[in-house]
């Protein structure tokens, strides 16, 4: 069973290797602060392409969708709700 | 994975191979003496349907998949000696006419995408400023909504067919306070008030393709000319991207083979002490490195292309296809002078302009080392 919490780990291990991580909370704005950038976007949706079977068109990868770890997961379950 | 061309394609490609051999070499040496842009090819190429390749047929285009489009562009890119004018295309087809087709609103693609298929406008796009090349998204230029319109202030360089340009894509920062969701993407018409060019360093090559600065101030921009959402910059130059970088080096492949083909025909023709060079091995397998090189990058575009052309994202792969086949063109030029001896460093043949051309491949649409980052950050380094 998928939740969230993969999403959250993955951020921490690839996109914020080196970085005190001890903290990011699934409300964290990632963009702010730098955590997803030009191309850690890119290298996110690699990994949810893969691991949530979704296919992700460039015109979703607006910053609304990829603000938070909770936007993230609603934005890759938006097909089951 | 089956990305091989069925007959039709192979036929297409032909076709182009066949047309820009008849239409677009005339005088291609002088003029690029000149940097003299060869309007009339450019005509010739709209009318064949190059610039239209990818658009829809209601747009006026041939509405061809990308993997049918490469291989048309590697046919140019093979016959064609004009380097200058098939970047000039390129740049046209992948960082104008591709975003506004996927990103653009109905009434933008009918107000420009006809007039780009048609040759009648040219198209580009506009994201590098003089302080700011490969930290892209670390730009300056901003823009301001004021009303119903942005007010766009910056400026940007090397800017591919900016002189002759009747639209670009403007990236801008929309936002200061976030780097990479701040960026807009504005169409901006040369008529606008407060637009226009200026001159850019002269270049080493691509000597026939007008690049010029663009200059913005107090540059007003009407909201509907704003290309997708606002903060939808780096989505709109990443897909831009993959297709540029999956797509624009068909042509460089084309280049390739024709040059092995020369290589290949020197080496067994030229004799130096009673026999053919090709009998030296340090010649033959020279030549043999080349075609190794020639086949590869091939394989590694049609892969990218045929990866776009199932609707895939692709950014390891076009990063890998851009780094791999610009460094090989590179290389592949080098050893052709080198096989060609002092005529090979003559500007008779065409070595020479191939390898002032080619350099220029390591550095737009992102530099090589910026593409080993990319890769180098997919793998998790
Ligand atoms: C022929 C031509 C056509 C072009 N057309 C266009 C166009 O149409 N539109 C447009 O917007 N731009 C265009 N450009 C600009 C082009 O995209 C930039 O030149 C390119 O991105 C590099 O930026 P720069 O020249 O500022 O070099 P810099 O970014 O200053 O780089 C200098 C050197 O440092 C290296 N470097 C920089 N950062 C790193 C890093 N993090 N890691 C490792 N190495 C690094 C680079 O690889 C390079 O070797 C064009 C350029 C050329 C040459």
């Amino acid at each position: 069973m998928k939740d969230n919490e993969i999403i959250r780990q993955f951020i921490m291990s690839e996109l914020m290797r080196g970085k005190n991580v001890s903290d990011l909370k699934v409300t964290d704005n990632l963009i702010e602060t730098g955590v997803i950038d030009s191309l850690g976007i890119q290298i996110l949706i690699s990994f949810l392409e893969k691991n949530f079977s979704v296919s992700i068109a460039d015109e979703d990868l607006i910053p609304d969708n990829f603000e938070t770890i909770d936007a993230i997961w609603a934005f890759v379950t938006r097909g089951e709700q | 994975m089956d990305f091989s061309l069925n007959e039709d394609q192979v036929a297409f490609k032909n076709a182009a191979i066949e047309f820009a051999g008849r239409e677009l070499n005339e005088g291609a040496k002088q003029r690029e003496r000149d940097r003299e842009f060869n309007q009339a090819g450019w005509d010739k190429c709209a009318r064949f349907g190059i610039q239209g390749l990818t658009l829809p047929q209601r747009y006026g285009g041939l509405e061809m998949d990308v993997l049918t489009s490469i291989a048309a562009m590697e046919g140019m890119g093979y016959a064609c000696s004009d380097s200058g004018l098939l970047f000039s295309l390129n740049s046209h087809i992948w960082t104008c006419e591709m975003p506004i087709l996927k990103f653009g609103t109905d009434v933008q693609k009918d107000k420009y995408l006809t007039g780009l298929a048609n040759g009648s406008l040219k198209g580009g796009h506009a994201m590098t400023e003089p302080n700011f090349g490969s930290d892209a998204f670390g730009i300056k230029c901003k823009a301001v909504k004021k009303g119903n319109s942005y007010v766009l202030n910056g400026t940007k360089t090397f800017i591919t067919n900016a002189p002759l340009a009747d639209i670009l894509l403007v990236f801008a920062v929309t936002d200061t306070s976030n780097k990479f969701s701040g960026l807009s993407v504005f169409l901006v018409e040369k008529s606008f008030p407060g637009f226009s060019i200026g001159t850019c360093e002269e270049l080493m090559g691509l000597r026939t393709c007008p690049i010029g600065e663009v200059l913005l101030q107090e540059c007003e921009v009407p909201e509907e000319n704003r290309l997708g959402n606002e903060g939808a910059g780096a989505a709109i130059f990443n897909s831009e991207m993959e297709y540029e970088r999956s797509c624009l080096f068909a042509t460089h492949v084309g280049a390739m083979e024709k040059i092995l083909e020369e290589c290949i025909d020197y080496a067994k023709n030229r004799e130096q002490f009673g026999k053919p060079i090709g009998s030296n091995q340090s010649i033959s397998h020279k030549i043999a490195d080349m075609k190794v090189r020639v086949e590869l990058s091939r394989l590694i575009l049609y892969k990218a292309a045929w990866m776009k052309a199932q609707g895939k994202r692709a950014p390891i792969e076009s990063a890998m296809a851009k780094l791999y086949i610009s460094e090989s063109y590179v290389q592949n030029c080098l050893d052709a002078i080198q096989i060609h001896g002092g005529y090979g460093y003559s500007t008779e043949l065409d070595f020479e302009r191939h390898l002032r051309d080619s350099v220029a491949g390591r550095i737009y649409s992102g530099t090589s080392e910026i593409q080993r980052n990319i890769i180098a950050q997919f793998l998790g380094i």
